[in-house]
């Protein structure tokens, strides 16, 4: 079972992602804040991560540059998801290693096709 | 004497104690009440969330929630209406609408607390159902500013055309709205808002109006509204107006604005439009524009000359000779090419850097 690590600090967020992704066959594994996040992708391994950009202690964009930076998981698909939707915002996601940007507010099903697609292209 | 002072000092003692236990009593309700809120929270949350994922199977139960359950289900629901799009965003306005949500926001707009108007407005602003058109529509012209502005930007996220007309009204109305607002309103609204834009605002008595129009033209990327911009920027009664359309000709721009945006640069009469034609002309390219932005470079007004230099370092090998043949002489054209040089090369080494 491919395992996706949901790192977003807004809870109706994360149990909404959570419940979909678990009825697709997903395992799915949450944390609310920048530095358990980046902490839970070290131990946990995750098969795919979603990032929240403007959280607690870490922001998203340092979530996801210090993946790129690490030694481990340094190649695990990272999705952005935020309510940050100006172009700046999106180059930057890219630049810090994103795969795949989504802006808030977001269409669920949408969301999950592109999880699907982006373990398809990654497997 | 000292009988009267005593029970004075009682008395006081009395209401002091007094006040001190209302206060622990309120605040105690207060504690118990926001605990049995999130004791509810807890349970209808995850109830809401599996109907939305499971395909909105059992609708009904949620729809009949009654009494606390039922407000604090309405604020849950409410609450997710702008973090979701798309079919289940859909779902969560049907189900505000069908217990009562929605139809209870309009009757809200009439009430007497304005609070409670802004509040409704919020809501209906986030629904953006096409019953609370009216209501929002009347609210542009509430008495109470806060209220007009919550009122402004959801009427906006409405989303429609016909927005357009009434927010461009309410720039010049009796109780004018600002217009950075109703610019986030009309941001809202979106591409649609390109044609009432074009045909009603540009064409407005207001020079106010027909400024702001011309702006968001060019913020909202309206291609087509280029030979009206072209029309406003070359013609238009109002400076400020001429200003906003060569800004917007700078955003959607082609070979068309770039002679009129010439017109406008070596007309010189109002520097904010000589420098807005500069800029847009940096924007757009084409070496025509090279010798006249040439000779704005030695403008004595500083933003003109400015935006003139930082313009030819975007416009190909033409305009970055002409930009180093400024450098090597003297006086404040030769400084602001230096500074667009400099600023346009850090620009270059950043690219490489990032590609």
């Amino acid at each position: 079972m491919q395992s996706i690590l949901i790192i977003d600090d807004d809870p109706d967020i994360r149990e909404l992602i959570s419940f979909k992704l678990e009825q697709l066959g997903f395992e799915v594994h949450t944390e609310s804040d920048g530095e358990t996040g980046l902490a839970a992708v070290m131990q946990l391994q995750p098969d795919l991560v979603l990032l929240d950009w403007m959280m607690p202690k870490l922001t998203g964009i340092e979530v996801c540059s210090l993946i790129r930076d690490g030694s481990d998981n340094v190649g695990v698909p990272v999705i952005m998801l935020t309510a940050r939707a100006q172009e700046a915002d999106i180059q930057r996601g890219f630049a810090a290693g994103a795969d795949d940007y989504i802006v808030k507010p977001f269409s669920p099903r949408e969301l999950a096709s592109r999880v699907e697609a982006v373990l398809a292209r990654v497997s | 004497m000292h009988t009267h002072v005593g029970l004075a000092l009682a008395g006081l003692a009395a209401l002091l104690t007094l006040l001190v236990v209302l206060t622990a009593v309120r605040k105690s309700l207060r504690t118990a009440a926001a605990r049995r809120r999130e004791c509810v929270e807890a349970a209808v949350r995850p109830r809401l969330i599996e109907w939305l994922a499971a395909e909105r199977t059992g609708a009904t139960t949620l729809s009949e929630a009654r009494g606390t359950d039922g407000r604090i289900l309405d604020s849950v629901t409410a609450s997710l209406l702008t973090k979701l799009r798309g079919v289940d965003r859909d779902a969560i306005v049907e189900l505000l609408e069908v217990r009562g949500v929605i139809s209870s926001a309009c009757r809200a707009t009439r009430s007497r607390g304005a609070v409670r108007r802004a509040r409704a407005a919020e809501l209906l602003g986030a629904a953006a159902t096409s019953s609370s058109f009216t209501d929002l529509q009347r609210l542009l012209g509430d008495g109470n500013s806060e209220v007009r502005a919550v009122a402004a930007r959801a009427f906006g996220r409405l989303g429609r055309a016909e927005a357009v007309q009434p927010l461009l009204e309410a720039l010049d109305g009796q109780s004018p709205l600002p217009v950075g607002l109703v610019t986030m309103a009309w941001l809202h609204v979106g591409a649609v808002a390109e044609e009432p834009l074009r045909f009603v605002g540009l064409r407005s008595a207001s020079p106010l109006t027909r400024s702001v129009s011309a702006r968001l033209l060019g913020v909202l990327g309206a291609v087509g509204s280029e030979a009206d911009l072209v029309g406003v920027a070359e013609s238009d009664p109002d400076p400020q107006a001429r200003e906003a359309a060569a800004f917007a000709l700078g955003r959607v721009g082609g070979p068309k604005a770039i002679r009129a945006l010439i017109r406008c640069l070596e007309e010189n009469a109002f520097a904010p439009l000589t420098t807005a034609a500069a800029r847009a002309l940096g924007e757009i390219g084409g070496v025509q524009a090279v010798p006249a932005l040439e000779t704005a470079a030695s403008s004595p007004i500083h933003t003109v000359a400015r935006a003139a230099t930082v313009a030819l370092a975007g416009l190909g090998a033409e305009g970055w000779s002409r930009l180093e043949m400024l450098a090597h002489g003297t006086g404040m054209a030769a400084e602001h090419a230096r500074e667009a040089i400099s600023t346009a090369s850090i620009a270059q080494r950043s690219g490489q850097r990032a590609a």
